[in-house]
Parts: structure tokens; C-alpha cells; sequence
């Protein structure tokens, strides 16, 4: 009996703690300095499409914002799932592979998340690694920001509607780190961070644009938070516009 | 407990994020709205808690002639302080579920203590038991009751790991754990120990409520246990079905689910509880006999 016990306990006790595993950062010291990449922009070409969606969305139940006064007092549609006219918006559309090797400068220019009417604006972001992204709370009522991330530091942070925005830099790489708004569970956004700039988030009419790829051969990919990940194989060649349609399904 | 499953229910354990302080202050009381009404809720109720376990052991001291109970009052009083810390850390590491869990497993084993005291404090402990169990009947009963207090408790381990790893890594989560992987982990050996626990609740309770019922001091725990566990099961399914069959792709906590899980909670610390006082009772009534009871 006590070998049970001790067995159960164990097992227990060691599946807690690797759910609690710390963050491991994915850069390797000791690793040779990567090299810087330039991208030739009179060469560059470009991807873009139209994320479309077949059959019957499936249908969220309206949130209930009246939790807290600073929110809206009328029940609010879900932005999991946004399909217009068959167009499917917020999925995130990025270079996979074929990127040549090397490191891509982030850009200094900050990537606004918005806090408006208890929802996060966007839903979906993309943003380069080391680039900054700026929280800011233009509602009446007090937020949090936690951000539940793996790869890179998490945080957790109150926001009140008098509060400086706040500023913060993912260092590496990691895909649908989602933040969340635990006064408000509703609010839920998902942000990319990406080694490059080659990415775009589909707008309502479904549309997305990558613009000055290098001329090379790519595996482009799509996520959508409820429905997966579709890739495929792209060729982009001297200013050569691709074109790349994504289509996902109702049940995919 | 009731305050800190309404907390983990609604997924507002971060939502005040710093901690010993609310918000930047330790007595201000923030506007009790959104998901901070539960957390700064459930830390008002639990310093209030506190406070009340350092009076009983300060009254305890002074009025309590028992050097042991002395002990255990200020036992209580290092624990609820260590209980304190727990839920501090929690909040501060971002709801790791194994601080998460043990916060929830220190939880009820404080309210134990806490009912432990008050039936060590209680008009019937300070009189002698009039009836008493033989050895040869208390030492097997003793065995079960310990036994069963073994697989509550990894009952509760399940089912608090269950609920914390949930809500950080499931789908109400960062989802990087597919509900499957949760459910398979921590869900089902829940459900499987749930069948044990009842198996042994109805043989302990059997026993003592066919050889003892002459003995309130025994009858009474037994037969709360029985009703108790109908009660758990029937919960449990509840819960089941508005967390993980229709509560997966809930953007919010729904009012059956929140209900539900921690009517599950509290009624499985009252279980603990009352097993805990059946087992002290059958201590009790099982040692230094002026008159022995079989039947």
C-alpha cells in the first residue's frame, strides 16, 4: 500500500513541477555571432492573398461585460471567430522556411496594443523579436496585462485608465503568447513574435500582404487561434508579386 | 476556501498582480469589481481568517490548561501564515500549478485543523466518553480511516492540479496543453480515485453506523459522510459537465460552472473534515475503557 502511495505521490508531485517549468530562452550562448541580413528592396517581391472561410462559422455566445461599469453595458459579439462575406480576418500569415540565415534589425517602431471597450484591438499580433510593444488603456475601467508567455519572460501588470502606457520587449522568438486580462476574461489577444519581418495579420475582408521578400523559395504559413495552421510552398522571384490564397473550413 | 475557488473558477487569481500589497497599498480596498471583487475578496476573508486564528491561540494560551493544544492553536497560526505565503507566491510566479495546488491542499488542511480545534475545545471532548470501542475493533477501523484520509488527500492533489493546470496551460489558458492531455493526467486517475474514496467512505461508514450508532460522537461524522459523498458524486458529475463537456470553448466562466466547481471544493473539504473527526472520535472513544461497546 505504501508503495502506491509513495508511486501516486511521485507522479503527481513530478507532473506539477514540470508544468511549472521556467522559460527557457531559445538563443544558444556560446553560439557564433549570427550574421546581419540587408534586403536588396529594388529585388524584393512580395506575397499576397485572401484567407477565406467555407460553411457555417461556429457561433460564440454573446460576452457579458457588465462585470465591471467602465465596460460596455450591452452584450458584445466574441472576436474569436471573425467572417465576413466568407473572408476569414485575424489569422497570421508568416514565412515559415527559406529565409536565409542570418539576423533581421528589429525595427524601433513600437506595435500598439489598445485596450478599448474591455476588448484588446488587435486581436492578433505580430511583432519582431526585441521590437517593443506599447500597451495602452484607453478605457474607464482597470486593466491587467498578463502575458503567458513560455520563451520569454512573462509579466503581469495593472493598467489604470490615468496610467502611463506600458512598454515591453519580447527578446525571442515564440508563437501565440497569449495575453489576457484576468479582471475581464473576455479579453484575449495573441501575439507572434518572429526572428523576421515577413508577416502579416489578415484584415475583415480576409486580405493580407507581405511585402519586400528576398527572391527565394518559402513555406508560407496561416494560424488561426481556433482553426490551426495551413502551409504551402511559395516561389518569389526579382519584384515578383505572388499571389497565395488560404482557405479554412467550418469543423477544420 | 469557498472565496479562493470563486477565485480560480473565474480565472482572476492575477487579476491584482503585486502582492503582499493591492494595487500598490495594503489598506486601501480597491473598487471591488471584475475579477479583482474575487482576488482582493479572498485576500480580505483570509487576513481576516488570520486574525482570527492568532485570537483563538492568544485566547487559547491564556484560558487552555493543554500545553498540546497550545501547541496546535499556534501550529494553526504558523500555518495559515504559511498558507498566506503560498497564495503570495502564487500571484507573484504567475500561478505555477504545483504552488498552486499545494496553496489549495494547505487550504483544507488548515480548515481541518480549524474544525480539529473546535471539536478539542467542544463541551463533549472535556467529558470523559461514556461507551468505548474495544482495541481489537478501534486499531482495524483506525487503519481504514487513515487509508481513506491517504486517498482524499490524493483526491484533493487531482483535483486541485486538475483545476490550476487547467485554467494555466488548457484551453482557458495559454493552451499549450490540449484539454486531452489534462483530462487523460488529472481528470480520469480523479475519477478513479473518486470510486475508491466512495468505496471506502461506505465501508467506514457501514461499520460505525452498524456497531456504533449508540455513539453520537461517531454516528454523527459517519452519517455526514454518507450523505456528503452522494452529494460529491453528484457535484462532480456537474462539474464535469459544465467545465470539460460543454465549458471548453467558454469565453467567460458560465454561473454553473463557477457554481458547481466550488460547491465540489467546499463540500470535498467538508469530507476531509468530517473524516479527520471521525478519525480523532474513534482515537477518543478507543483507549483506557471503563466500559466496552461492541454493538
Amino acid at each position: 500500500m505504501k508503495f502506491i502511495y509513495l508511486s501516486f505521490a511521485s507522479l503527481v508531485v513530478g507532473l506539477l513541477l514540470g508544468c511549472s517549468k521556467a522559460p527557457t530562452p531559445s538563443a544558444q550562448p556560446g553560439a557564433p555571432a549570427p550574421v546581419p541580413i540587408s534586403v536588396d528592396k529594388a529585388t524584393a517581391g512580395s506575397v499576397a492573398g485572401i484567407v477565406s472561410f467555407k460553411g457555417t462559422a461556429p457561433k460564440f455566445p454573446l460576452l457579458d461585460m457588465t462585470s465591471d461599469p467602465g465596460c460596455p453595458k450591452k452584450p458584445e459579439p466574441a472576436d474569436v471567430v471573425m467572417v465576413k462575406d466568407g473572408k476569414l480576418a485575424n489569422v497570421f500569415v508568416y514565412i515559415k522556411e527559406g529565409l536565409p540565415r542570418g539576423t533581421f534589425a528589429p525595427s524601433n517602431a513600437p506595435v500598439v496594443l489598445t485596450q478599448k471597450g474591455c476588448r484588446y484591438s488587435p486581436h492578433i499580433i505580430g511583432i519582431m523579436a526585441g521590437q517593443p510593444l506599447t500597451i495602452l488603456n484607453q478605457d474607464t475601467a482597470d486593466h491587467n496585462i498578463h502575458s503567458m508567455s513560455s520563451g520569454n519572460v512573462p509579466f503581469n501588470e495593472s493598467q489604470m485608465p490615468t496610467d502611463k502606457p506600458i512598454t515591453k520587449i519580447f527578446k525571442y522568438p515564440e508563437m501565440k503568447v497569449l495575453l489576457e486580462c484576468n479582471q475581464h476574461q473576455w479579453m484575449r489577444a495573441y501575439v507572434n513574435v518572429m526572428s523576421h519581418p515577413y508577416f502579416a495579420v489578415s484584415a475583415a475582408d480576409g486580405s493580407f500582404s507581405i511585402p519586400d521578400l528576398p527572391p527565394g523559395e518559402y513555406t508560407l504559413a496561416a494560424v488561426h487561434e481556433k482553426f490551426g495552421e495551413q502551409m504551402m510552398r511559395i516561389k518569389v522571384g526579382a519584384r515578383e508579386n505572388v499571389k497565395a490564397d488560404f482557405g479554412f473550413a467550418a469543423g477544420n | 476556501m469557498l472565496a479562493g475557488g470563486l477565485v480560480t473558477s473565474n480565472n482572476a487569481g492575477l487579476s491584482v498582480p503585486d502582492w503582499p500589497t493591492t494595487q500598490g497599498s495594503l489598506w486601501k480596498i480597491p473598487p471591488m469589481i471584475g475579477g479583482v471583487k474575487y482576488e482582493h475578496g479572498h485576500r480580505m476573508i483570509a487576513e481576516f481568517l488570520g486574525l482570527l486564528t492568532i485570537v483563538v491561540a492568544i485566547w487559547t494560551w491564556f484560558v487552555d490548561k493543554r500545553r498540546w493544544m497550545r501547541v496546535l492553536t499556534c501550529g494553526a497560526v504558523l500555518g495559515v501564515i504559511f498558507q498566506g505565503v503560498l497564495g503570495g507566491l502564487t500571484v507573484l510566479k504567475l500561478l505555477p500549478p504545483a504552488i498552486s495546488t499545494a496553496h489549495a491542499v494547505v487550504g483544507q488542511t488548515m480548515f481541518c485543523v480549524l474544525a480539529a480545534i473546535a471539536v478539542f475545545t467542544g463541551k463533549s471532548w472535556l467529558q470523559e466518553p461514556i461507551e468505548r470501542i474495544v482495541p481489537q475493533e478501534s486499531r482495524p477501523l483506525i487503519r481504514h480511516l487513515w487509508t481513506l484520509l491517504g486517498f482524499l488527500y490524493l483526491q484533493l492533489i487531482l483535483g486541485a492540479a486538475f483545476r490550476h493546470v487547467w485554467t494555466k496551460l488548457g484551453p482557458v489558458g495559454a493552451e499549450r496543453w490540449p484539454a486531452k492531455k489534462i483530462i487523460h493526467m488529472f481528470l480520469y486517475p480523479h475519477i478513479l480515485n473518486a470510486l475508491i474514496v466512495a468505496g471506502l467512505i461506505i465501508y467506514v461508514g457501514m461499520w460505525v453506523l452498524t456497531r456504533y450508532r449508540k455513539m453520537p460522537q461517531l454516528r454523527r461524522p459517519a452519517h455526514l459522510l454518507t450523505i456528503l459523498l452522494v452529494l460529491q458524486l453528484m457535484l462532480g458529475f456537474a462539474a464535469y459537465i459544465t467545465r470539460v463537456v460543454y465549458g471548453v470553448n467558454e469565453l467567460q466562466p458560465t454561473f454553473g460552472l463557477v457554481a458547481t466547481t466550488v460547491s465540489h471544493i467546499g463540500i470535498g473539504a467538508l469530507i476531509l473534515a468530517f473524516t479527520i473527526i471521525l478519525l480523532i472520535q474513534v482515537y477518543r472513544h478507543s483507549a483506557g475503557a471503563d466500559r466496552v461497546t461492541t454493538a
